[in-house]
């Protein structure tokens, strides 16, 4: 993700940290389903600002909580940002995606 | 006095018209993904849920397709609707509207990105990460102002 703010009157967008994408994968899923977690992928472009706003909006999480999960992010590549029965856990999927937010379906 | 300010339950939009100008570019952009094979921008919104498992994908996408189609395309008309009226002035969102511009600015910014070949982070700091000038890169960096602007508008909202 990237933070943004403009300097000197323009916008600009600056790499809190080195990084590379890692691709989603759901291969190391357990059989057993307790439930599915929803998560999010580190990328490039969408801003960290962006992304605390829709954790917030999207779950209803304090400002704290939502800034952790970005973090988390942006700094180990992924987060669970919630968990869930099937059902709910696509719908909160499907808003993340609404929202261009890389978002993937795990089972627990 | 900024692009965006929240009060009362909505947002007032102030943009010249350069901005709004510059802004016009968006729907001729979003209109363009996917009309190309191969482009990357039509990949980059088009995010798998199940990227490991073919059949759960093909039922998410079955039910979910076109549903992200239509709500995507209802955003994209509310913000144009709304651009226009903002050539004449100042114009009042209400929040609804403003998270569709929220949206839709994203989803540009992305289109972009994608097109320019932007994978790695600090992408902004063009002397070191190989990002040519070009419209295209100009147009983001725009809209990322425009977004980090609207974002600080409305994180009182939520």
């Amino acid at each position: 993700m990237s933070l943004s703010k403009g300097r000197n009157g323009l916008a600009s967008s600056v790499s809190a940290a080195p990084g590379t994408i890692r691709r989603p994968s759901t291969r190391d899923r357990s059989d057993l389903d307790r439930g599915w977690n929803v998560v999010v992928w580190n990328d490039p472009v969408n801003l960290m600002s962006y992304v605390v706003l829709v954790f917030r909006k999207v779950f209803g999480y304090s400002e704290e909580k939502a800034t952790r999960l970005m973090l988390e992010v942006h700094y180990e590549g992924r987060s669970v940002v919630s968990t869930s029965p099937r059902e709910r856990a696509e719908m909160d999927c499907y808003t993340l995606h609404r929202h261009a937010l890389w978002a993937t379906l795990e089972r627990v | 006095m900024g692009r965006f300010r929240l009060r009362a339950g909505s947002l007032e939009v102030r943009l010249g018209p350069d901005e709004v100008q510059a802004l016009t570019l968006v729907p001729g952009l979003l209109a363009s993904v996917g009309r190309e094979a191969g482009d990357p921008a039509a990949e980059r919104l088009e995010v798998a849920a199940y990227p490991d498992d073919d059949e759960a994908q093909a039922e998410y996408g079955r039910l979910m397709g076109p549903e992200l189609d239509g709500d995507r395309l209802r955003d994209r008309s509310t913000m144009y609707s709304s651009l226009d009226d903002a050539r004449r002035g100042p114009v009042n969102l209400s929040l609804a509207e403003a998270d569709a511009w929220l949206m839709v600015i994203n989803e540009a910014r992305l289109t972009l990105a994608s097109r320019l070949g932007i994978e790695e982070e600090g992408w902004g700091l063009s002397e070191d990460r190989q990002v040519l000038p070009s419209p295209e890169l100009a147009l983001l960096v725009y809209l990322t102002e425009v977004q980090d602007d609207l974002i600080g508008a409305l994180s009182d909202a939520y």
